[in-house]
């Protein structure tokens, strides 16, 4: 690639150094609290718990002892979907994180499936911060950013503390061309 | 001393009677509109149900046009107090009003039915959310002129400075006819329509309606068909019915394209002025688009290889919107040249956009990858419909290299292009979409990688505007990531607006 994508000196964009994919340029990304590891937890959990219970709720209406093979190797499907469901939480969540920079926001997101995403502060819309009842148990908030590209454009970072999470949003706000609605 | 003319709006008043045509002739339209296929399905029926076609016509036309009575009664519009103010609605009666200094358009247009009776409808552009639009739906022309001038001139009065500043260039109203949509053109655009799409379309509606048809006539198709001697001896064995079938269909197909072509496309008109692009085109009803210049977020142009045989292309200038009205914000211009597509381009871009002196590849391994996938899945399919359905096995053994194929061609379409203000981006396999946008006009930026790309320096870019998403797969991940960053500087560095 020629020179014009080299970007200027002068363009202060701070970094720093951090272990990253060595090819893509550095930044550093904060990870989310841990509590949040917990209500990811909890959240697959439940999830796992409501399809075992339709599953043992099919087997009982259709119980058939022939068929005792099919549904264990069905339950053992379940739990081992369930059981990597959780590991990819792990795996997962110390890949998650957000990076604040003088011009822009990114978070980083995802273990086997990887995602990078960055919104100019300039072409943010508005932002709102969210917590549902979960995440109000364990003390933890959301920050939804939202863009004019439409829903797959904006960018959301869960498992913040609520203070950091409100200073976050007033640093935006101030570097962003947010004004008054009519 | 106040001029006569000072009070001609102050007091609330009527449209042109005409009016009472064109609501009517509106409410039978959307009449039809909705129900004409349960008119085609009764018009197979046995003969007692044409009375009642009868009838309803009738009810349908009387009720029109009462209504229309009604409602031109109800509508009255007038100037006071710095608003503009329309009454109207019969059941659901409303008042709107609108403050002088919001307005930011005010045109005027005609369909068929405007053009006869000789009279306009008059369009009022607002600025904000919410109703974006008034009209009043027939006006005599002079009236209407001396209604324009009269709201442009009260908004005057109200705005600041800049604001008029704005309104005199948007008031300039010198266009310059850049492309007209010939005849010919219109017949070849509607001979190489998405024939498939509409083929589906009617294959869906035969099926759907045959069934009912038998029904009534207490007998098959192809017994009905084979009555005359002529038919049963084109039609003497099975594979010739639906060979037959299947021809009629096909026919069937390329006169519905060229009908819908011809109603949308019929003297479809481009004019550039200091506003920007505006298009007019359709034959009953005259659809207007329009994009001011710095609103324009991609710049595409399709063609398919019937319309490539044709020389012909379609334009579509993508603006800023919302997601769901993305689609019908996009203005389009189907059946230019190539050389309209390079002409609207410099409109737009300027000299930026003319030398593309980098690019990056997609890298090979998506063309077997996407084959495999698509492969796989269509043997299953296939397989699936031969198990339970007693489909033909034939069915996989063309169908499976035929999906491999057109993945390869898939892959084969693929060309991006960049240089330092924008990217143009080709893509697609029957209809091919290139797209040019500019760096500085992202929303975000998103980078992906399946695992697959981590374990092969691989990624997908995602570039977002706010028309619309465009995603470039399997590029190289040093490649992705400097474009990824590239594009941020460019979004970040300036103030320009990029609407």
């Amino acid at each position: 690639m020629s020179d014009f994508t080299s970007i200027p000196d002068s363009f202060f964009n701070p970094t720093v150094s951090a272990e990253d994919l060595p090819q893509m340029d550095a930044m550093l990304f904060r990870p989310l609290e841990t509590a949040y590891k917990q209500f990811l937890y909890v959240r697959t959990l439940i999830f796992w718990a409501l399809v075992f219970m339709g599953w043992i709720f099919f087997l009982l209406f259709t119980w058939n002892w022939s068929t005792l093979w099919l549904s264990v190797g069905g339950s053992g499907l379940w739990l081992s979907l369930a059981a990597f469901s959780l590991y990819a939480v792990h795996r997962g969540f110390e890949r998650k994180g957000y990076a604040l920079r003088e011009r822009d926001i990114s978070y980083r997101s995802g273990w086997l499936f990887k995602h990078w995403i960055s919104i100019p502060y300039n072409r943010i819309q508005h932002c709102e911060l969210r917590q549902g009842v979960i995440e109000s148990s364990l003390d933890l908030m959301s920050l939804n950013i939202y863009t004019a590209g439409g829903s797959s454009s904006d960018l959301t970072i869960p498992g913040l503390k609520p203070d950091i999470a409100s200073r976050i949003r007033d640093y935006i706000i101030k570097k962003s061309p947010l004004d008054e609605e009519e | 001393m106040k001029r006569s003319e000072d009070f001609e709006f102050q007091e609330p008043r009527y449209q042109s009677r005409a009016a009472i045509l064109i609501m009517a002739y509106e409410y039978i339209r959307n009449f039809i509109g909705q129900f004409w296929f349960l008119f085609l399905i009764l018009l197979f029926n046995a003969d007692f149900w044409k009375y009642i076609i009868g009838l309803v016509a009738l009810l349908v036309l009387a009720g029109s046009g009462v209504f229309s009575i009604l409602a031109f009664r109800r509508f009255t519009f007038y100037i006071r107090d710095g608003s503009f103010i329309v009454n109207k609605g019969i059941f659901r009666k409303s008042r709107k009003n609108v403050s002088l200094g919001r307005i930011q358009a005010v045109h005027t247009e005609q369909n068929i039915l405007h053009r006869i009776l000789g009279v306009l409808e008059l369009k009022v552009d607002t600025a904000g959310t919410g109703e974006k639009e008034f009209s009043i739906p027939a006006l005599e022309p002079r009236l209407a002129d001396r209604l324009r001038t009269k709201l442009l001139r009260e908004r005057a009065m109200q705005s600041t400075p800049g604001e008029q500043e704005a309104h005199h260039r948007d008031e300039d109203r010198t266009e310059d006819k850049i492309f007209a949509l010939r005849l010919i053109d219109l017949v070849k655009i509607g001979l190489s329509q998405n024939h498939f799409r509409t083929f589906g379309l009617i294959m869906a509606f035969l099926i759907g309606t045959s069934n009912r048809v038998e029904e009534f006539f207490n007998t098959s198709v192809y017994d009905y068909l084979t009555r005359s001697s002529f038919w049963k001896s084109v039609m003497s064995t099975s594979l010739s019915f639906y060979l037959f079938l299947f021809i009629g269909a096909v026919l069937l197909t390329l006169v519905v394209s060229i009908v819908l072509a011809l109603f949308r496309y019929y003297g479809l008109t481009t004019w550039k002025s200091a506003r920007g692009i505006r298009i007019e085109s359709g034959l009953l009803n005259r659809r207007v688009q329009a994009a001011p210049i710095r609103k324009v977020q991609i710049y595409s142009w399709i063609v398919n290889p019937l319309r490539k045989l044709f020389g012909l292309f379609t334009i579509v200038i993508s603006q800023a919107s919302s997601e769901e009205s993305s689609r019908s914000q996009a203005l389009s211009i189907a059946g230019a040249r190539a050389s309209h597509i390079e002409m609207i381009k410099d409109l737009i871009y300027g000299r930026i956009a003319s030398d593309w002196p980098e690019q990056v590849d997609v890298d090979f391994s998506m063309a077997w990858r996407y084959a495999l996938f698509f492969g796989l899945l269509t043997a299953l399919i296939t397989f699936l419909l031969y198990y339970f359905l007693s489909w033909t096995l034939w069915l996989m053994v063309i169908a499976v290299p035929a999906v491999v194929l057109l993945n390869f061609w898939y892959y084969y379409n693929w060309d991006i292009r960049f240089n330092a203000d924008c990217v143009t981006v080709s893509r697609g396999v029957f209809n091919v979409r290139t797209s040019v946008l500019e760096w500085y006009k992202l929303q975000s930026v998103e980078i992906s990688q399946t695992p697959y790309m981590s374990r092969n320096g691989l990624a997908n870019l995602s570039l977002y505007t706010a028309s619309g998403e465009i995603s470039l797969p399997y590029l190289n991940v040093d490649d992705a990531g400097r474009l990824y960053h590239y594009a941020l500087y460019r979004t970040e560095e300036g103030n320009r607006s990029w609407m």
